[in-house]
């Protein structure tokens, strides 16, 4: 198969996985679309570097740090030791609510936070690799990590109001 | 835990209500190409040194084309035996030397380089459209400032608050650049971390704009800029800028 042939498969493939995760990243459909393109031609540019490698791993770690990236320059929020107001999460099976909920409690976590629960719990990867693909260490991300579940109230091993 | 773990993971993978739109295929493999032929200039030993944009969505970085920065004899950027710069971009712009001349001071690095020293100054420009200003690293030699790398803002104001233009970590010629930046506002010290150790950059300001401030770190604790976590701005008085 012919290497852009494989790349329009690769693309084809993942399109909506890595559309999604970056949603989840950004919140904003829009800016979403634009950040899995962005990844995306990234990609194809070190597709021959890449397509017998990982390449979904590739466009995975490009579009976490280009959203974080994007992040950096001005002053979005500021990180706080408080926890918001808890509030319940519905139950399973309303997925409006869900998505409503989803939304709401992403949107309380800074850009790191956001990173580490999209790779560790939406793309299922390990601490260890999720510390590589961001850069950090794996304390880091642990750390990271249990406070971003607080944040979304799955804390200590309880999901208040589940 | 494990059982609400998996709660939140159902949620996070519920498909959203509407169907994102498909990636635009052949603009993703002509941008591609693009950034490709780019890269391929700036990994080659020195054989176009001067002149190459680098295609970044969020942040810019471009390349010289066109040299020097003093008014009257503006030395060529491409080191001795280099071929004319050259656009790697379908349609060179034509030349502009303005966007090499120093706008200001200019920056002492300390950075030893072959032949001078690595040093840091604004640039103005005419183009990209939105982008007025740059931050050039370049070597300062006995006679003479060589521009070597324009890190400029792409996307947006070029002088709005918070973090630009991050970029660097490559050896330009024989000429290491590190990773460099700058900050709009009122910052006198940034941060980073890498690998859980907060790193101070260098930072210092030039005459020209006393609200940008240009930073960049030692090779050997930020190699990359793709090694940074989010960079962190203060006050001269610790005022946290950023998040």
């Amino acid at each position: 198969m012919r290497s852009d042939d494989e790349f329009a498969e690769f693309v084809r493939a993942c399109s909506h996985r890595l559309t999604h995760a970056a949603y989840l990243l950004t919140g904003d459909r829009h800016q979403a679309e634009d950040a899995a393109q962005t990844a995306f031609t990234r990609t194809y540019a070190a597709w021959s570097r890449v397509r017998r490698k990982d390449p979904y791993a590739y466009a995975r770690r490009v579009l976490t740090n280009h959203v974080i990236d994007a992040w950096r320059r001005p002053i979005r929020e500021y990180a706080t030791e408080q926890l918001p107001e808890r509030e319940a999460m519905p139950d399973v099976a309303q997925a409006v609510a869900q998505r409503e909920w989803l939304s709401t409690a992403l949107a309380r976590l800074t850009v790191r936070e956001r990173a580490v629960i999209v790779l560790r719990h939406f793309f299922d990867l390990p601490e260890h690799q999720v510390a590589t693909e961001l850069g950090v260490s794996v304390g880091t991300v642990k750390s990271t990590n249990s406070r971003a579940l607080a944040k979304l109230r799955v804390d200590a091993g309880t999901l208040v109001g589940g | 835990m494990a059982d609400e773990t998996e709660r939140l993971r159902a949620v996070l993978h519920e498909t959203p209500p509407e169907r994102f739109a498909e990636p635009d295929l052949t603009r993703i493999m002509a941008d591609g190409k693009r950034l490709r032929r780019r890269r391929r200039v700036l990994s080659g030993t020195g054989a176009a040194a001067a002149v190459v944009a680098v295609l970044a969505v969020v942040f810019g970085t471009v390349w010289l084309r066109s040299p020097g920065p003093a008014p009257q004899q503006v030395p060529a950027a491409a080191p001795p035996g280099t071929t004319a710069p050259s656009m790697v971009t379908s349609t060179p712009a034509p030349p502009t030397p303005q966007n090499s001349v120093p706008a200001g001071g200019v920056l002492d690095t300390g950075i030893r380089a072959e032949d001078g020293q690595l040093v840091f100054y604004l640039a103005k420009l005419d183009q990209p459209p939105g982008a007025t200003f740059g931050v050039m690293a370049g070597v300062r030699t006995a006679d003479r400032l060589r521009p070597l790398y324009l890190a400029n803002e792409i996307k947006g104001s070029d002088r709005s608050f918070g973090f630009h233009a991050t970029s660097g970590g490559m050896t330009v010629g024989t000429t290491w650049v590190p990773v460099f930046g700058y900050f709009s506002g009122p910052a006198d010290r940034v941060t980073t971390t890498v690998g859980g150790r907060v790193i101070a950059a260098h930072a210092g300001k030039l005459s020209e704009d006393p609200e940008v401030l240009v930073f960049w770190f030692d090779q050997a604790e930020v190699p990359s800029a793709a090694r940074l976590t989010p960079l962190t701005a203060y006050t001269a008085a610790g005022k946290r800028l950023t998040r």
